[in-house]
């Protein structure tokens, strides 16, 4: 009996001691996880105020430019300055051949656009019709 | 040891130096050369300049201190113009390094250098109206680096700049002859484009009065085109102060509608301009109208600062959706001192930022 309440007791306290060390692990891993998360956040949240392109470097910009940006940013920034010069729609995609936009997904884009209030063009939009931004 | 931020402008036709000390109780100083860094004028131009900045710097500092000179010049700064002031500047900076003076010179376009400066800081619309004319603008959401308008040397581009309104002064009041005939005309306009051309009127004697006042727009036209090396210099001069005093009512020397019609045709063509930068800049920080930023907009050059062209301008920016109320700077030297003292107070990587340019045509060089 005695043999009995002992391994009762001890094997509750084995268990006790395991939770509490698998407890304090636990937490050691989720404090190691939000030092990991808060780190990322602070360079995210750097790299998103800073001006890259501003601060791009002149060296490897003199062959590329611009040197870092999503190919979206890159396709509404064509049909930006296509729009403020007041040029067809033909003139943009001439702009985004590098990066393997076609005709159908530029007017998705330009109709995208002219939807969330920064383009203005005659429907139904073709490769001639005139971009212009809404001001 | 102190810190010493040189700030030069170089524009179309001479060159001014403001200096700012890191202890702001010592006075600003500000000297003016008539050479220019600008690319339209010559090699010796440039040299002349380079060696005149760098006497100034070798005037005003001691062995160990710690200076920045900021130079902002009317001319275009990337990588395949650097060699002509990396040339002009080769000697005079032989004498900093035997004075063991620790000095950093950077050189960059007039209005880039603005755009760059303390309170812009990179973000925002720069407009020159002087000898020429330019507007830059700039903003992290724009991928292409700086939108531009204008500002491609005065046969070219330079429209509303003073040597555009020269020009436009003579061509209008040809129209106007030929609009008006010339027979018994008069304008205290032509009077003074005469005088400050020096178009004899004795040349003129034996022409019938109903054909002199042809025969002197001619000559006009005729003494420009045949204008000499100084030919920017001088014929922008005739702006300020005659075209002003012309245009102001209140001239004691004669008031001319055509001097008034100049001046808002340059205000017309500079407001152009900023809504086209302003709009498409602002295009790239939102879609919604409503919801794009204003920008900040700072106006240099002498004719800017004159208070009438001020006036007219502010009035008719005043109307664009995406713009800030401008605040004109004039001469910008001043403004560059404070961005080499800006830079002399900034940590490594600050400076990094600041000596980096905006993009492929728009480079900052760094001489030393």
């Amino acid at each position: 009996m005695s043999l009995f309440a002992s391994v009762v007791t001890y094997s509750g306290w084995a268990g006790t001691l395991v939770s509490v060390a698998y407890i304090v692990v636990q937490r050691l891993e989720a404090r190691h996880e939000k030092g990991q998360k808060e780190q990322l956040s602070r360079v995210l949240a750097h790299i998103s105020t800073e001006p890259v392109l501003l601060g791009a470097d002149a060296e490897s910009s003199r062959t590329r430019w611009p040197v870092s940006t999503t190919r979206n940013e890159r396709i509404r920034g064509v049909l930006i300055r296509a729009a403020a010069g007041r040029q067809p729609l033909k003139q943009a995609f001439r702009k985004i051949q590098d990066f393997e936009c076609d005709e159908r997904e530029l007017m998705e884009a330009a109709h995208a656009l002219a939807g969330s209030g920064l383009l203005n063009f005659e429907e139904p939009l073709n490769m001639t019709s005139v971009l212009s931004l809404k001001v | 040891m102190s810190l010493i931020g040189f700030g030069v402008d170089s524009g179309g036709t001479h060159t001014t130096c403001a200096v700012k000390y890191a202890d702001d109780a010592q006075k600003t100083a500000m000297m003016e050369s008539s050479s220019t860094l600008a690319d339209s004028r010559s090699a010796m131009s440039m040299r002349r300049t380079a060696e005149w900045i760098i006497s100034r710097i070798l005037d005003l500092t001691q062995p160990g201190d710690e200076c920045c000179v900021w130079i902002g010049a009317a001319a275009g700064i990337m990588s395949t113009s650097t060699s002509a002031f990396e040339q002009a500047f080769e000697v005079p900076l032989l004498q900093l390094s035997e004075r063991n003076i620790d000095c950093e010179i950077f050189i960059a376009n007039d209005a880039v250098s603005i755009l760059k400066s303390p309170p812009l800081h990179g973000q925002g619309i720069v407009a020159i109206v002087g000898t020429g004319s330019i507007v830059v603008g700039a903003h992290p959401t724009c991928p292409d680096g700086i939108i531009r308008r204008s500002g491609y040397e005065w046969p070219v581009g330079d429209h509303g700049a003073g040597i555009w309104m020269t020009f436009e002064s003579i061509k209008m009041v040809l129209e106007d002859i030929q609009m008006r005939g010339s027979d018994a005309y008069h304008s205290p306009l032509l009077d003074r484009l005469c005088d400050y051309f020096n178009i004899d009127s004795e040349l003129y004697s034996s022409i019938p009065d109903s054909y002199s006042s042809l025969a002197r727009v001619e000559a006009l036209a005729s003494t420009l085109a045949r204008a000499g090396e100084d030919s920017k210099r001088r014929i922008a001069g005739f702006v300020h102060p005659s075209l002003f005093d012309l245009a102001s009512i209140s001239s004691s020397a004669g008031h001319d509608p055509l001097a008034a019609r100049v001046i808002s045709g340059s205000v017309r063509i500079m407001r152009a301009d900023i809504a086209a930068v302003s709009e498409t800049l602002a295009a790239f920080t939102a879609d919604n109208p409503n919801s794009r930023e204003r920008l900040p907009l700072i106006v240099g050059g002498s004719i800017a600062a004159n208070s009438s062209y001020r006036q007219q301008l502010e009035a008719a920016v005043s109307e664009l959706a995406y713009v800030r109320p401008l605040q004109i700077i004039g001469d910008a030297a001043q403004t560059f001192a404070d961005l080499a003292m800006h830079y002399l107070r900034s940590n490594a990587r600050e400076r990094k930022t600041i000596a980096k340019g905006f993009d492929p045509l728009n480079q900052i060089l760094r001489l030393q």
